[in-house]
């Protein structure tokens, strides 16, 4: 069988410049939260910012920044140090706020005075996150944007898995990159679901999500292709389920029939049992309605001992980005051998009645899963797999 | 990968009988809205009452698609996929949204709003409409998004992970996208499409719409017919003659310039731009086009004649031979889009 393999891992965040960076704060606890400043706003909610990312003059720019820095950095990792030109390669990327024509001072100037800032279009139309990419990384092969809000970066590799697997490329450039911007906090705000403190997942007094930004990609290809170059894969990609609750926009359904299915599938298609399964990455937000409703599947499905955590306490809720950021720290648990805390976590939730990993932990099996449950109803899940 | 059924919701109307007549008749509408009539009359679901029209028009041409395929989605409410493709998503409550930050602040926008803002909420409208629990997304892209969206809906069916996919295409009109895209073409919106024109400058008109083609890899008599061949990008050529082309000439792209290439070509061409008016989607539509073409062994007449180049123009609508159909898109940068139909052969 010629698994997927993931020859290089990329990640930026608030958590860290690069993957080694991050994975120190997460071994130090180190949240690195504050109120916005790479955006104007009046809100004042903390918000999980790459500060070493400096803001560009445009929106719509800093995504492709930050999906840039992560791309290198698995480029790097995967040997491809010179770009991608003529190794029948794709990229599929998820971004939700880079998609969306919401650019505060363009519309105020259209509202008052009927007039269209054409350069900002220009930017607009000629920055789509996937073709920008594929641009710049000389990737010839097929190229798509996912924007299925919160679990675009994990459909995102589960489109690159099918593309590889149906011949359509033999290396793929997968992942997600989102931005902060005051949009997307005004909306989720007016939901009632964002923390005007620190975000703590499953905890009993968790008061909803903090918002973040960063990129996570995964180079990926055929095990036979890494092989043929020299490269013994550490980690694989095993199974991609992906079902939709069809229940309400913005809501889970409340017994997460979607999420049980995408588990049961991933299970089904690496062949393992749910026993075998290491950990699972969950979506962890820290609302209410999420982290009930992703902890009753997780206990269904694995049992009570279920080992789980989330890294949104370090990164904040990345939007398009999370889904391709929590597979690269999923990848990466599996290749260092060791799970991070849940940040944010103190005391039981009665209603979920099991608690996440509270301290680094030490990982004894092989398989591990990532979930990402979206706005819309659709539900991912990845499973990994650490080479022998 | 076949075509088994086929939605659309357009400036003509909704379904694939007026878009016949609409193509039989060459019908150039008055105007390159989807009325609200028309919505109105589509008998939604309840939970769509504040839905918007983005999501309505999506979700109406896909309940067409599955209707006109006759899948009963309950049996195996997993096995189907949808992928939309769009190019601006739901801008219209993108910049309603963005209206109410300004004049009202931070603190007092509509969640409501917001929810519709995202791109993905038509499709979720449509897993609920349809109660489906496959795998859905919605992918973005200016110009060859459906061309994408085929592919993914390809490569799903080729890993079984699905046995059908809903594939479509949805884009809408605004005032602002109006105004963006008369500032884009550097003058007013011209009526008077001229697909067969080339011109450095092209005429347009933005339009609006949805179509949803239900897609399967069970070869059936039913079918519409095969779709043989999706590519995008540089190096998109033509591996094989078609029988006839149409053009995604629709002005849009302002330079149209490459499309001169066919001069070359001896088949039939043809463009039906006036009846959908320039929208990103116009590769859908025409790909449904093609799709009846094949299906109903007939040629429809290009519903604008001026032919500067002396191009074997589709002259008259006729009953003829038709194997197969190619659409060909370009970009502004001369990247190429290209999708070929054909007609199913009987297996066995």
């Amino acid at each position: 069988m010629d698994r997927i393999a993931i020859t290089g891992i990329g990640a930026v965040s608030a958590a860290g410049g690069n993957l080694k960076e991050i994975l120190r704060s997460f071994e130090s606890g180190k949240r690195n939260a504050a109120s916005p400043s790479v955006f104007k706003t009046s809100l004042t909610y903390p918000v999980f910012e790459v500060l070493s990312m400096p803001c560009p003059e445009q929106k719509g720019d800093r995504t492709i920044s930050l999906a840039m820095v992560a791309i290198k950095e698995a480029l790097s990792q995967a040997g491809f140090i010179d770009g991608l030109k003529g190794r029948n390669a794709g990229v599929c990327l998820g971004t939700t706020v880079a998609s969306q024509l919401n650019d505060i001072d363009f519309y105020r100037v259209f509202k008052n005075k009927q007039t269209v800032q054409m350069e900002k279009i220009e930017r607009f139309v000629k920055g789509n996150l996937a073709e920008t990419v594929s641009r710049r990384v000389n990737a010839e092969g097929p190229s798509a944007t996912v924007v299925n809000a919160c679990s675009s970066g994990a459909d995102a590799i589960g489109i690159a898995i099918s593309w590889i697997k149906s011949g359509l490329c033999d290396i793929a450039v997968a992942g997600g990159a989102d931005e902060l911007e005051s949009v997307p906090l005004c909306g989720f705000r007016s939901l009632g679901i964002v923390s005007d403190i620190l975000c703590a997942p499953f905890d009993r007094n968790r008061k909803g999500l903090n918002l973040g930004e960063g990129a996570g990609v995964l180079i990926l290809e055929r095990e036979s292709n890494a092989r043929g170059r020299g490269i013994a894969p550490k980690v694989f990609v095993t199974g991609y389920g992906s079902v939709s609750d069809a229940y309400h926009l913005t809501a889970p359904h409340p017994e997460g029939i979607g999420l049980e299915l995408a588990l049961k599938t991933v299970l089904k298609q690496g062949k393992v049992t749910a026993k075998e399964v290491a950990f699972i990455n969950a979506h962890g937000t820290a609302t209410l309605d999420n982290d009930k409703v992703e902890t009753k599947v997780l206990k269904k499905v694995f049992g009570d001992n279920v080992k789980f955590f989330s890294t949104k306490g370090y990164t904040g809720h990345t939007l398009g980005a999370a889904g391709g950021l929590e597979a690269a720290f999923t990848a990466s648990a599996l290749d260092v051998g060791w799970m991070p805390s849940s940040a944010g976590f103190v005391e039981i939730d009665e209603e979920i009645g099991i608690a996440p990993i509270m301290v680094k932990t030490q990982i004894d099996k092989k398989f591990a899963i990532s979930t990402s449950l979206a706005f819309g109803g659709n539900n991912a899940a990845l499973l990994f797999e650490r080479a022998e | 990968m076949y075509i088994s059924g086929i939605g659309m919701v357009s400036a003509f109307g909704r379904g694939i009988d007026n878009c016949v007549k609409v193509l039989r008749e060459a019908i150039i509408p008055e105007t390159y809205h989807v009325s609200q009539d028309v919505i109105a009359a589509g008998k939604l679901p309840r939970r769509m009452r504040r839905a918007d029209k983005f999501s309505k028009m999506a979700t109406l041409a896909a309940m067409d698609a599955v209707e006109d395929s006759k899948l009963d989605v309950k049996k195996k409410p997993g096995s189907l996929g949808i992928v939309l493709s769009t190019a601006f998503g739901p801008h219209v409550t993108t910049f309603k949204f963005l209206d109410d930050l300004v004049t009202y602040g931070e603190e007092n926008v509509s969640p409501i709003t917001f929810s519709h803002s995202v791109h993905n909420a038509a499709v979720s409208y449509i897993t609920s409409a349809i109660e489906n629990h496959g795998p859905a997304l919605t992918i973005a892209g200016f110009v060859f998004a459906f061309h994408q969206a085929l592919h993914v809906a390809r490569s799903w069916l080729d890993e079984k992970r699905c046995e059908n996919v809903l594939v479509g295409c949805v884009d809408e009109r605004g005032e602002v996208s109006d105004a963006i895209i008369s500032g884009k073409m550097g003058r007013e919106k011209d009526f008077n499409i001229k697909p067969f024109d080339f011109s450095a400058n092209a005429s347009m008109y933005p339009s609006e719409g949805a179509v949803f083609f239900m897609v399967t890899d069970d070869a059936s008599e039913k079918n519409y017919c095969k779709v043989d061949g999706v590519l995008h990008g540089a190096f998109a050529e033509d591996k094989k003659e078609s029988d006839m082309y149409i053009l995604d000439t629709d002005g849009l792209s302002g330079d149209e310039t490459p499309y001169m290439d066919i001069k070359e070509k001896k088949a039939m061409i043809s463009g039906y731009s006036p009846l959908f008016g320039s929208t990103p989607g116009l590769s859908a539509f025409h790909c449904a086009v093609a799709a009846l073409t094949i299906k109903n062994q007939r040629v429809y007449v290009a519903p604008v004649q001026d032919n500067p180049h002396g191009l074997n123009l589709c002259s008259f609508g006729k009953n003829m031979d038709i194997d197969s159909v190619a659409c060909i898109k370009y970009n502004c940068l001369r990247e190429r889009g290209y999708i070929r139909l054909e007609r199913s052969k009987k297996e066995g």
